[in-house]
């Protein structure tokens, strides 16, 4: 091996390593932020996972007009960062961090782009979460978060 | 009562340790396995290779496909060349130690490429090359009693181990993921190479005990090194710890430290 393929083994995995790291947690943090902001502001429409047509729960609300239902994916990618982290952490078993990030992040954006799509809703109820990977080979390649629910429109709302 | 919403804490499915600190520790794990697998077993192969039977190394040797050589070059049989050279081989072979009971073949390859090699199966190769250029007949003793080392040092079999435990670790560190793969390359490549000039130098300090018990002085013995020296280009010096030989001061330096520490004085050069 010369100076040559030194430079090229050595430099180009670490430059996107370098550039996973960076780019990948200045988006993340981004990201974060909008997502927080944006949980506050629908604070007050609530999403939860109890059935309402079941009235054994609660009385049946009787100022429903409307009930739809409503949903919000979302898909994320890893970086090569994160790819790799979780690449090693494949060899030695325990918590992947460098992924929990990432589904933290879907889960709440799909939640928050579900409650976008209900817009004036007063709640949304029975609501579900799935997660599917989009893997391109080896290794994860991006994860889907799905949520969906039965957004319940009120008089009141 | 009136609702009030709350927001809850979120942080509970976030990881707790940072990013940069969780590689860490997963590349120092791997390093460390890398070198337990690469080292340690680098050990037990050097360990393993002293016990095996010098009649084995012919055997290996079988296994050679005969086009090698062909690929080389056309074999040289005959001429004054020939003659000089195999006369000094078969000199050389009475001077061995008294432990080597191989039986050694030399082959003259006709081509202009300056270097020699020793094969497995006790195969000396020569390129016409290297004999040619030569100024003295110290000059390609040495060349050959170096040769002679690395077969009396077994080290094509202890490359041959090293080679399987590059391979299980590249393996490893490449099977979740090709950058790591490919980063792991590094240190291995490193570590073989500088095992690849750990059997240089050992068959470096071979070669001058060879060399002053054949002639009786160490005289000339360094002259190839001393030439090859200014061929040494300036990256080879700043990455030489890719090199697969130690650079040429280097060797010229432990040559002339062994030939003091034995008494082997220097003395006069043959013609060639």
């Amino acid at each position: 091996m010369d100076s040559i393929s030194l430079v090229i083994n050595l430099g180009i995995p670490l430059l996107l390593l370098i550039a996973g790291y960076f780019v990948g947690s200045f988006l993340e943090r981004r990201h974060f932020k909008s997502i927080v902001e944006r949980e506050q502001a629908t604070l007050n429409q609530p999403a939860v996972t109890f059935d309402e047509a079941d009235d054994t729960v609660f009385p049946l609300d009787p100022d429903i007009t409307d009930a739809r239902l409503v949903s919000g994916s979302v898909v994320v990618s890893v970086d090569y960062f994160k790819a790799f982290a979780a690449g090693l952490r494949n060899i030695f078993g325990g918590r992947v961090s460098a992924y929990e990030t990432l589904v933290d992040r879907g889960r709440r954006e799909a939640i928050l782009r579900m409650k976008e799509s209900a817009g004036s809703a007063e709640r949304i109820a029975n609501m579900r979460i799935e997660t599917s990977t989009l893997s391109s080979g080896r290794g994860l390649g991006s994860v889907e978060v799905h949520a969906y629910g039965t957004a319940i429109y009120t008089h009141r709302g | 009562m009136k609702h009030v919403a709350k927001t809850v804490d979120a942080s509970v499915n976030l990881p707790t340790v940072h990013p940069l600190v969780d590689l860490a520790w997963l590349v120092g794990g791997m390093l460390c396995i890398m070198l337990i697998i690469f080292v340690g077993g680098g050990v037990l192969v050097d360990q393993l290779a002293k016990h095996i039977p010098p009649e084995y190394d012919n055997k290996l040797g079988t296994f050679l496909p005969t086009e090698l050589f062909t690929e080389f070059g056309t074999e040289l049989t005959e001429g004054p060349l020939v003659d000089k050279t195999r006369a000094l081989f078969e000199e050389l072979v009475e001077s061995l130690p008294e432990d080597d009971t191989r039986t050694y073949t030399l082959t003259i390859i006709d081509t202009e490429v300056v270097n020699a090699l020793a094969l497995p199966g006790s195969h000396l190769v020569l390129f016409r090359g290297l004999i040619e250029q030569a100024q003295t007949e110290n000059e390609i003793a040495m060349v050959l009693a170096h040769e002679f080392g690395h077969v009396y040092h077994r080290h094509h079999w202890r490359k041959l181990g090293r080679s399987a435990l590059f391979t299980i670790t590249a393996l490893m560190a490449g099977s979740q993921s090709a950058a790591s793969g490919q980063l792991a390359g590094i240190p291995l490549t490193t570590l073989m190479q500088a095992n690849s000039r750990s059997h240089e130098t050992e068959s470096d300090l071979f070669a001058i005990d060879l060399i002053c018990r054949h002639y009786g002085h160490a005289g000339g013995a360094t002259d190839f090194f001393i030439r090859n020296r200014a061929a040494e280009s300036h990256s080879d010096r700043l990455a030489s710890f890719l090199l697969t030989h130690p650079l040429s001061q280097q060797r010229i330096d432990d040559i002339d430290a062994r030939a003091r520490e034995s008494g082997c004085p220097d003395g006069p050069v043959s013609n060639w």
